[in-house]
């Protein structure tokens, strides 16, 4: 009895070990390759609420930030209405000023970007501006996704999203409190989720930034 | 001293410094390491407009470690080891579709003794370019002459640039310029010796520990630009910082 105790204790150990030891997590793989390359990005999600992402410390106060890159859901498994953010662009003060949030809804994937006013409120990027919807699907495949904003005043300011053709964007609004410092790329930010845990993979390749808007 | 004068001093002061700095990434070791990278910056990446070249200069590092042999020859002892690098066979590969190597362009460095090693572009069309270190030639660099006795033979013993090609971006995107080695598809023995004749030193058996890609990204906004990656080293190693790794 007391051997079957102790077989016992070591595979509780193990499990417990196995659990503490989950985590989600990003590096770099051929599967991920896209648009060419040799590799990408792998946000690999195995239903904990770890966060993984690479982060690029170079922008420096930038008040006007643009940044592109290859985006693929992968076929992630999600629920309707289920999001997390993949790109999050904070200041120096690590105040989140720029976010893409990926979603699911009714068999679409679809990213919407909010950006944050001088009033610590999240605005969101439409197809007219102050109109029309948040979100636009960008499909379960490869896709070029930009991000641009200006951070400034009210007729300065403005946030923009394009992937497939369609842009939406938000205008008139104060944020010249803010400024890109660094950028996180990669997810899922559980206290920015909704739904989850996930558990599958995503791929990001090819990113670019810049201080300057899209020509 | 006027303004016009210290404003030199201090240029030249910066020149001096960059390139002084030359700012490789690998770090020094028992084993060799070698990498790509951009001579303007120190960097293993380049941002070039669309049809400009890009000039890319391969940098080995010699380890640490070392070793002596006797020859048959005056001087009976030679010095060996991963500090002593007496051959070379490095291939370098690039996307064919958005890179053209510059035909003629692969030099080898002529301050060191990879003056003796040999271009190879016989496969250029295979988007390979190819350079070997095979010895001393009498005359340097030119395989017509006579190879020199082993205990004449001059080796790479400090860390610099071997040799510099250039490239013309011929499309649009990132491309990665990759040293090929054992362990890729169609793998290649990225190797070194010593003139000692001891197992080479590869990746493989940890004769190699660090060797760094560089990544070209064609853009029409190089002067704005503020980062960029494709993983093409394999790594993340480019970016800040990464959390859940």
């Amino acid at each position: 009895m007391k051997a079957l105790r102790v077989t016992l204790m070591i595979a509780a150990v193990v499990a417990f070990a196995g659990t503490a030891m989950a985590q989600n997590t990003v590096y770099a793989d051929a599967a991920a390759a896209m648009n060419g390359t040799n590799y990408g990005l792998v946000l690999d999600l195995d239903g904990t609420t770890s966060n993984a992402f690479v982060e690029d410390q170079t922008p420096a106060e930038e008040t006007v930030y643009r940044a592109s890159f290859w985006f693929d859901p992968n076929d992630l498994p999600m629920s309707n209405t289920d999001k997390f953010v993949i790109f999050l662009a904070r200041t120096s003060a690590f105040n989140n000023v720029l976010r893409l949030q990926f979603n699911y809804l009714n068999g679409d994937y679809r990213i919407r970007l909010q950006v944050k006013k001088n009033n610590d409120e999240w605005a969101d990027c439409r197809l007219n501006g102050d109109l029309g919807p948040r979100f636009f699907a960008i499909g379960n495949e490869p896709t070029w996704i930009t991000v641009e904003a200006v951070f400034g005043s009210n007729t300065e300011s403005l946030a923009r999203v394009t992937a497939n053709g369609i842009t939406h964007y938000k205008d008139s609004y104060w944020s010249n409190n803010w400024a890109v410092d660094r950028i996180r790329m990669g997810g899922p930010r559980q206290a920015q989720a909704q739904g989850g845990p996930f558990t599958g993979t995503v791929y990001f390749d090819e990113f670019e930034s810049y201080r300057t808007l899209a020509p | 001293m006027n303004r016009a004068t210290i404003a030199t001093m201090v240029l030249a002061a910066t020149l001096l410094a960059g390139s002084l700095v030359s700012a490789q990434t690998s770090l020094p070791g028992d084993a060799i390491d070698i990498e790509v990278f951009n001579p303007a910056t120190g960097s293993n990446a380049f941002c070039v407009a669309p049809n400009g070249t890009v000039q890319a200069r391969v940098f080995v590092r010699p380890g640490t470690g070392t070793t002596t042999c006797s020859l048959s020859c005056s001087p009976p002892t030679i010095p060996g080891g991963s500090a002593n690098i007496a051959t070379a066979v490095v291939d370098l590969g690039f996307d064919g579709s958005r890179l053209s190597y510059v035909p003629g362009s692969i030099q080898s460095n002529a301050s060191t003794a990879a003056v003796q090693g040999l271009p190879q572009e016989q496969n250029v069309a295979d988007s390979r370019i190819g350079w070997a270190l095979a010895g001393t030639w009498s005359t340097p660099g030119d395989p017509g002459s006579t190879l020199l006795s082993p205990c004449d033979m001059q080796m790479v013993t400090t860390p610099d640039w071997l040799f510099e090609m250039q490239f013309q971006a011929t499309g649009a995107g990132m491309s990665t310029l990759r040293l090929r080695r054992e362990t890729d598809a169609a793998p290649f023995a990225l190797s070194f010796a010593d003139i000692c004749g001891s197992e080479a030193f590869k990746g493989s058996n940890g004769g190699i520990d660090e060797i760094r890609n560089a990544v070209v990204m064609v853009s029409n906004d190089c002067n704005d630009v503020i980062f960029f990656d494709n993983f093409g080293t394999g790594d993340t190693v480019r970016w800040s910082g990464v959390t859940g790794s």
